[in-house]
């Protein structure tokens, strides 16, 4: 009878150790945050508009604006941001910030008016200097 | 048998104070005081502390349980009284008894307190090895919902390079430490149980007083016709 007493102790305790039992973590499979470098899932940025405005000065110019979409739902939790704009043609980079604060369809402001010509825009979300994943969309200017 | 003992001493010496001047007192002082017994002149056993004895040389044969037989002869004067200082000492078997049962309580002790010393440590190597593991484990979950939080490419980047790493490896750690500690634990428990549960099963070291087989042989009964009667006891022991 003891022993028994003493068998079903030790089966309560081991269950006890495997109801307390922890997972590892797979680092590889952590790909799901777009702020990360990593990340493969699917398009944060999705091209929305392309244009040219007209900036009433003075001086009175003409610039083009690409007005673009960050896919917000693929957040993993809410979160502000800037998006690094690399033109590909001119090499040149901008951070793009969210105006107004929280708003998620972003434009990137584009002096050289060029035209009929096809543009491409590497774009990554950036915070604190460090950036996430390029992806590139690509319109081309009215 | 003691019964007859009796008689006999009645019939052959206490009688004797109606001589009154054949017969003197001895009184015996002996240590153990409550159990002893004397053989009266190898003949007559008896649990007295007053004896009324005949003028002359006894012999007296003294005996307790555990002691050794102290065999000496008391002159008595008649009408006189007098008192015997009588310290029987341990017998070598009782002493060596002794030692035995000291051995092997000593030796019941060691079987117990060891393996009940190495399960508790083992538990107490078993907990915190838990701890530490909950602690590990805690520390990737952490790990994995500031992941899941984090809008700073660099901290998320740092979080995968550098700490994932070496907290995957403190818990990889704890939970092989947690294994080999729990293993452990199981047996050292297993051991402690069984260790009790043999030391309950052993039996306690007997003690055969070998003293007592000899004192029991001492006593002839003088029959009518000269011939006599050898008393010997028989030692039972009872559980």
């Amino acid at each position: 009878m003891r022993t028994l007493r003493h068998l079903m102790l030790m089966a309560a305790l081991s269950l006890g150790l495997a109801g307390c039992y922890k997972d590892d973590i797979d680092v590889a499979a952590l790909t799901n945050n777009p702020f990360d470098a990593d990340y493969s899932g699917p398009a944060i940025f999705s091209l929305d508009t392309i244009y040219v405005e007209q900036v009433t000065g003075p001086p009175n110019f003409l610039r083009q604006v690409v007005q673009f979409k960050v896919n917000a739902s693929l957040f993993l939790a809410p979160a502000s941001y800037q998006v690094e704009v690399h033109d590909l043609l001119e090499g040149t980079r901008t951070l793009v910030g969210q105006v107004p604060p929280g708003s998620h369809t972003l434009r990137f402001y584009r002096l050289e008016y060029l035209p009929g010509q096809e543009v491409c825009l590497e774009m990554r979300l950036t915070n604190n200097n460090a950036f996430g994943r390029p992806e590139t969309i690509c319109g081309t200017w009215p | 048998m003691f019964l007859c003992v009796h008689l006999i001493g009645a019939l052959g010496l206490l009688a004797a104070p109606a001589i009154a001047q054949t017969t003197g007192q001895l009184r015996l002082v002996v240590d153990p005081g409550h159990d002893f017994q004397v053989i009266l002149d190898g003949t007559h056993r008896l649990q007295e502390r007053v004896l009324e004895l005949s003028e002359g040389n006894h012999r007296l044969q003294l005996w307790a349980p555990t002691r050794r037989i102290v065999d000496t002869t008391v002159y008595v004067r008649a009408g006189s009284s007098r008192e015997l200082t009588v310290r029987l000492p341990y017998s070598p078997e009782y002493l060596a008894h002794q030692q035995e049962v000291k051995r092997f309580r000593e030796r019941l002790w060691l079987n117990k307190a060891l393996p009940t010393v190495a399960t508790v440590g083992a538990a107490a190597w078993t907990t915190v090895s838990y701890l530490n593991y909950r602690k590990a484990g805690r520390q990737l979950q952490d790990d994995k919902d500031l992941y899941n939080t984090s809008a700073d490419p660099g901290a998320i980047a740092e979080l995968k390079d550098e700490r994932l790493p070496a907290h995957q490896d403190d818990f990889r750690r704890s939970k092989v430490m947690l294994g080999v500690s729990t293993g452990v634990f199981a047996v050292a428990a297993a051991y402690t149980i069984w260790s009790y549960r043999r030391a309950d099963r052993t039996p306690l070291p007997v003690f055969d007083d070998k003293e007592k087989v000899r004192f029991d042989g001492l006593v002839w009964l003088p029959g009518p016709d000269g011939r006599g009667v050898w008393a010997a006891g028989l030692t039972i022991p009872l559980r």
